[in-house]
């Protein structure tokens, strides 16, 4: 990896953790568990577009484990990473098909996002009724993952022309 | 917006609707309530136990309460309709012993708050 990326993704990720910050103060996220909006996956998107997926995945494993560390704890972790990696692994492929735009991409890394979580929170608490909880948790997953997808498309122009590739 | 955003949108808005449609109604439940030899019981169903009620001389009936779900493990009446039956969990399921006259039926405390 040369020093420019290394630098560039260093720089992301203190973004990526800021943003996992402001999100934990917002309220209307915290009411319902596992609905959330998920701001720190503009910069998972933005590394995406930007490199490829195994970038992405390295990214997604550093952020888990300090933001885990920092906010939710070394249970959140396990929960962040399931998520993360079925939310890395989907989302590559989407991205690949030309069907999809940046909010096709983001709404199903959302939803596969909670998908990886709630497979976790199954093998947990062994409980197959926490499976139910699914379906909302796929409502929120298209909603945020709409809003979300935008904000990369917008923010991806502006990024990519002050930091043209190379 | 592309074509395959839209597919994504209406496919899970489409899944989700149709899930709540059919498990609207069968709400899981959160209590049952025993009816045996005319009185009736209420226990929570998270916590596992078994229950016997006897009937007359020896006429009897063990009740399962274990993961949320409730079954008759045991049964003195000649038919075993009760014991066959399957595992009750969601809000309004209910299993009879005609035979011994026991009734279980689940309700969902929600469901009760709702009503009123």
């Amino acid at each position: 990896m040369k020093t420019k990326k290394i630098t560039e993704m260093s720089l992301l990720l203190a973004v990526s953790l800021v943003l996992s910050y402001l999100e934990t103060l917002l309220p209307v996220f915290i009411a319902v568990p596992g609905v959330k909006l998920g701001l720190a996956n503009v910069i998972t998107m933005l590394i995406l577009y930007r490199c490829n997926a195994k970038n992405a995945f390295l990214f997604m494993t550093l952020r888990v484990v300090m933001a885990g560390f920092l906010f939710s704890g070394i249970s959140g972790i396990i929960y962040s990473f399931a998520g993360g990696l079925f939310c890395i692994l989907i989302m590559s492929l989407t991205k690949r098909m030309s069907c999809f735009s940046t909010l096709g991409v983001s709404m199903s890394g959302a939803v596969f996002h909670n998908l990886g979580q709630i497979i976790v929170a199954f093998f947990v608490m062994e409980n197959a009724h926490i499976l139910y909880y699914f379906p909302v948790l796929c409502l929120s997953g298209v909603v945020t993952g709409l809003a979300i997808g935008y904000l990369t498309k917008l923010i991806l122009k502006k990024y990519c022309k002050i930091l043209p590739k190379d | 917006m592309k074509k395959g955003d839209i597919l994504i949108l209406a496919a899970v808005l489409i899944l989700a609707i149709t899930f709540f449609l059919v498990t609207g109604r069968q709400q899981l439940g959160e209590y049952v309530h025993i009816t045996a030899n005319g009185k009736t019981t209420t226990y929570p169903l998270n916590k596992n136990r078994s229950v016997k009620f006897k009937r007359g001389k020896d006429g009897q009936n063990t009740v399962i309460i274990k993961d949320m779900e409730v079954y008759m493990e045991s049964a003195s009446c000649p038919d075993k309709i009760c014991v066959r039956h399957k595992a009750v969990s969601k809000n309004g399921e209910s299993i009879i012993c005609l035979p011994n006259e026991v009734f279980i039926e689940i309700e969902s405390k929600t469901q009760k708050e709702t009503d009123n």
